[in-house]
């Protein structure tokens, strides 16, 4: 019994999601049959990678040991500088300096939380504010729109290209691909991954065994502040706009995903794949609602039940095990 | 001439010196034990050489050269590795991703994993493991992950090896095919540094002994010069006996009724009683489930079988209230993190219990917390500077005496302590000795978890021993002897003294 319970969990934290996945697209394909379109799933996929980029740098955050609050803030920020650098500067250097900032916002969290000392659930809450303020200062409340017609360059991270007579958001479906392709590698077969995965583990432990912890952490924060900049490079594409209010709330959607995927609060374990299906299962149930023409506040209310219900899922596999000791 | 040398090592914490003036120095080839009681500075000690610690003053010299020691990196590159009490190792880890953590092999910042794990599979194949390169560490067992800590400690090719009290989690097999390892790598030319408090491991292994009190150095010694009783003499240097006198006191009512008490796979058929008046040990091996036991009387965990009587009464507890309310009180092992409410005030840490007692219309009466303060500040001597002083600031002793007043102020009949003297110095051991004696004398029934057999010996009138889940011995204290508790509690004896009620 305790045996096969065990296999059970072991393959609920693999592939829990995945499962949760398919009952989500039963469900939808029996409510609205339209949303298996061929031409409907692959904008699902693509439209994955605006949660799904910043999931990968939360994954990384979380199995570090501690989460970042402050990825909306900086997807607000980020739009703002792209959408108000890119008419001046071009596309490349806008999109290059968006990320730079990205980072940079990321910078700052891992040094308030290395060299401050601030737990990374109050560091990066005011941070959060922070950045926020900061892109509010920066643009004085105003959006920054993008003219269409003088600046076509800027439908470049949502434009849809003609794929087998589907058309498909060809760079967000090959941003995400790519970022996640890299992420995995990261996680899996380098060094940064295995330190990354120790501090989460056993942040003591780490130190005494000499790893740089806070090089380590810093990273981690660098790499989730960049994948914000990344979501917000699609965001800001696709509403031809930047503005201090974008991304409100955002993080918990990341956070979200990441938890949905399997990756352990308690820091050590990550979940690279877990996270792409959360994002993709996440997607593909606002898209769901979307079709049956329920409006964003019931959206927002079936992903939390949806993130109750996995993690009471999780809380019995405690359960279980506690009752087992 | 020594291989390693520390000279005139101080280390002075806030508001204790941990080592004054220490010395050691050890050969290279030997296993050399340290030892000494809790609180002498041996892990200090070790900390120091391991770069954990930064000394005040003193030198390390190690093959004649100066060197020093800032870091675990310091200390490493003078290959000195330490194998901590509390172990180094990242659960969610593998065993060769923790054993090479700090140089995984490969290029560009890419791990080689079928590197990795080839080199792994060498060092454990060199002492004979069982474990899996791949292994997750969070799957091994306690001594399994002692094994990955020692591999790690021979992938940096240190020639010293310090193992702070490696034994403390092991079974006795276990702890033979560490005897092994230890003998293998002294052949091998590794120097080795071995500390203990338990003395047969240290006649079994050491060829030298260096002895610390109280964070002094008293003496080096070749193992042949000595025999168990003039090392104790140089660990204790004062009998704890001066300290502390034992009296009888007359047994009342049967306070306490266990019967038949189990839980699968953790503990079976558990029965035992405790009188007013008694003071009963509780020994045995780590893992033999003598905490699981106690915490099931207290409602901590739930037991599958067997019933818990309080003076006379089946009662059913199913919660820590259920028991204070029966009378029972419980002191943690963990007094750090589950015994005192660290950042709150002294006075505080008393009444937690009985805010409804010293309340009037939901309103918590400082008058009557600032008399029951006073009451146990009398009976139990405890020093603090003011009644809103946080407990955390408290010596341990100190603290141990709130978490007990704590219990005490509850109304408690029976006590059950576990570990109540870990950590804490010579003094306060005999004080809090001295109250548990005049409790056990006011009628109290005590019940004292304890993993040092000198404290069950000098301390309880009998004492239970249980290995694996069982009790194997009921032992008298005329009868008491360290081997017969040793060999119960390592299912080599039962023994249980006639006239002894269980």
């Amino acid at each position: 019994m305790s045996r096969r319970a065990d296999l059970f969990w072991r393959y609920w934290e693999k592939f829990g999601i995945l499962a949760i996945l398919v009952v989500a697209l039963v469900v939808f394909a029996i409510l609205t049959p339209s949303i298996l379109t061929i031409g409907n799933l692959l904008n699902v996929m693509a439209r994955s990678a605006i949660v799904g980029i910043p999931a990968l740098g939360m994954t990384f955050a979380i199995c570090s040991g501690g989460f970042d609050l402050s990825v909306g803030s900086i997807v607000g920020l980020s739009t703002c500088v792209w959408a108000s650098a890119l008419p001046a500067v071009g596309l490349i250097p806008a999109t290059l300096l968006t990320l730079a900032v990205g980072a940079v916002c990321g910078l700052l969290n891992g040094l308030a939380i290395t060299k401050l000392k601030i737990v990374t659930f109050v560091a990066t809450l005011s941070m959060s504010m922070v950045f926020r303020g900061v892109a509010l200062v920066y643009t004085d409340g105003a959006k920054q729109m993008i003219n269409r017609s003088e600046h076509p360059e800027a439908k470049f991270f949502s434009q849809s290209v003609n794929v087998f007579g589907q058309p498909v958001q060809l760079t967000q479906m090959l941003m995400l691909v790519a970022v996640f392709a890299a992420g995995y590698l990261l996680y899996r077969y380098t060094r940064f991954g295995v330190y990354t995965r120790s501090v989460g583990s056993h942040e003591v432990s780490a130190r005494t065994s000499g790893i740089r912890v806070d090089r380590t952490l810093i990273l981690v924060f660098v790499l989730t502040g960049a994948t914000a900049a990344m979501s917000a490079l699609i965001t800001a594409s696709q509403l031809m706009q930047g503005a201090a209010t974008l991304g409100v709330g955002f993080e918990l959607e990341v956070i979200t995903a990441t938890i949905l995927g399997g990756t352990s609060l308690a820091g050590g374990r990550g979940n690279i794949w877990g996270s792409l299906m959360a994002a993709v299962m996440l997607t593909l149930t606002r898209n769901g609602l979307n079709l049956l023409g329920l409006s964003d506040e019931y959206q927002r209310l079936a992903i939390g039940v949806i993130l109750l219900l996995a993690l009471a899922i999780s809380g019995i596999q405690e359960l279980t095990k506690e009752a087992r000791q | 001439m020594a291989w390693i040398e520390a000279r005139k090592i101080c280390k002075i914490f806030p508001g204790v010196r941990a080592l004054s003036d220490v010395t050691l120095s050890v050969e290279k080839g030997e296993v050399h034990a340290v030892v000494g009681e809790n609180g002498a500075g041996k892990s200090t000690l070790m900390k120091i050489l391991g770069g954990l610690y930064s000394m005040d003053s003193g030198r390390i010299l190690i093959d004649g050269k100066e060197c020093e020691i800032k870091s675990i990196a310091d200390s490493l590159r003078h290959g000195i590795s330490v194998i901590y009490q509390e172990l180094n190792l990242m659960p969610a880890l593998t065993v060769a991703e923790n054993i090479y953590i700090s140089g995984l092999p490969g290029k560009m910042g890419c791990v080689n994993y079928r590197e990795l794990n080839r080199r792994t599979q060498t060092l454990i194949d060199s002492l004979g493991l069982h474990i899996r390169p791949t292994d997750y560490v969070s799957a091994l067992s306690v001594s399994q992950r002692q094994m990955v800590e020692i591999l790690k400690a021979l992938s940096h090719n240190s020639e010293i090896i310090i193992m702070d009290e490696p034994t403390a989690a092991l079974n006795n097999q276990e702890v033979e095919t560490l005897y092994g390892i230890i003998r293998r790598l002294r052949a091998d030319g590794k120097t080795i540094i071995y500390i203990s408090h338990r003395l047969r491991e240290v006649f079994d292994l050491s060829d030298r002994v260096t002895v610390l009190r109280d964070g002094e150095y008293i003496g080096t010694r070749a193992i042949g010069e000595l025999d168990e009783r003039k090392l104790v003499e140089m660990m204790v240097g004062r009998d704890i006996s001066q300290l502390y006198q034992y009296a009888v006191h007359p047994l009342g009512d049967m306070l306490l009724e266990i019967k038949g008490l189990s839980k699968e796979g953790v503990f079976s058929d558990v029965s035992f009683t405790l009188r007013a008046g008694e003071v009963v040990g509780m020994a045995g091996l780590m893992g033999c489930g003598r905490e699981d036991i106690v915490k099931s009387i207290y409602g901590l965990l739930r037991h599958d079988a067997g019933s818990v009587a309080v003076n006379g009464e089946t009662v059913d507890i199913r919660r820590p209230t259920d028991a204070i309310k029966q009378g029972i009180g419980f002191v943690t092992e963990d007094r750090k993190d589950a015994g005192i409410f660290a950042l709150m005030t002294v006075r505080e840490n008393i009444t937690l219990n009985i805010l409804r007692v010293i309340s009037k219309f939901r309103l918590i009466s400082a008058a009557k917390e600032r008399e029951l303060l006073d009451t146990y500040t009398k009976r139990m001597n405890m020093r603090y500077a003011n009644e809103v002083q946080r407990i955390m600031n408290l010596s341990g002793g100190n603290q141990q005496k709130f978490v007990l007043a704590r219990a005490l102020a509850s109304g408690c009949k029976v006590l059950i302590l576990c570990e109540p003297t870990r950590g804490i110095d010579v003094g306060a051991k005999a004080e809090i000795y001295q109250l548990l004696s005049s409790l056990s004398e006011q009628g109290y029934a005590i019940l004292v978890i304890s993993s040092e057999l000198p404290e069950i010996m000098s301390i309880c009138y009998r004492t239970l021993v249980i290995f694996q889940g069982r009790v194997t011995g009921n032992i008298l204290r005329d009868e008491m002897d360290e081997n017969l508790i040793m060999r119960c509690a390592t299912g080599g004896a039962t023994h249980f003294s006639e006239g002894a009620m269980l």
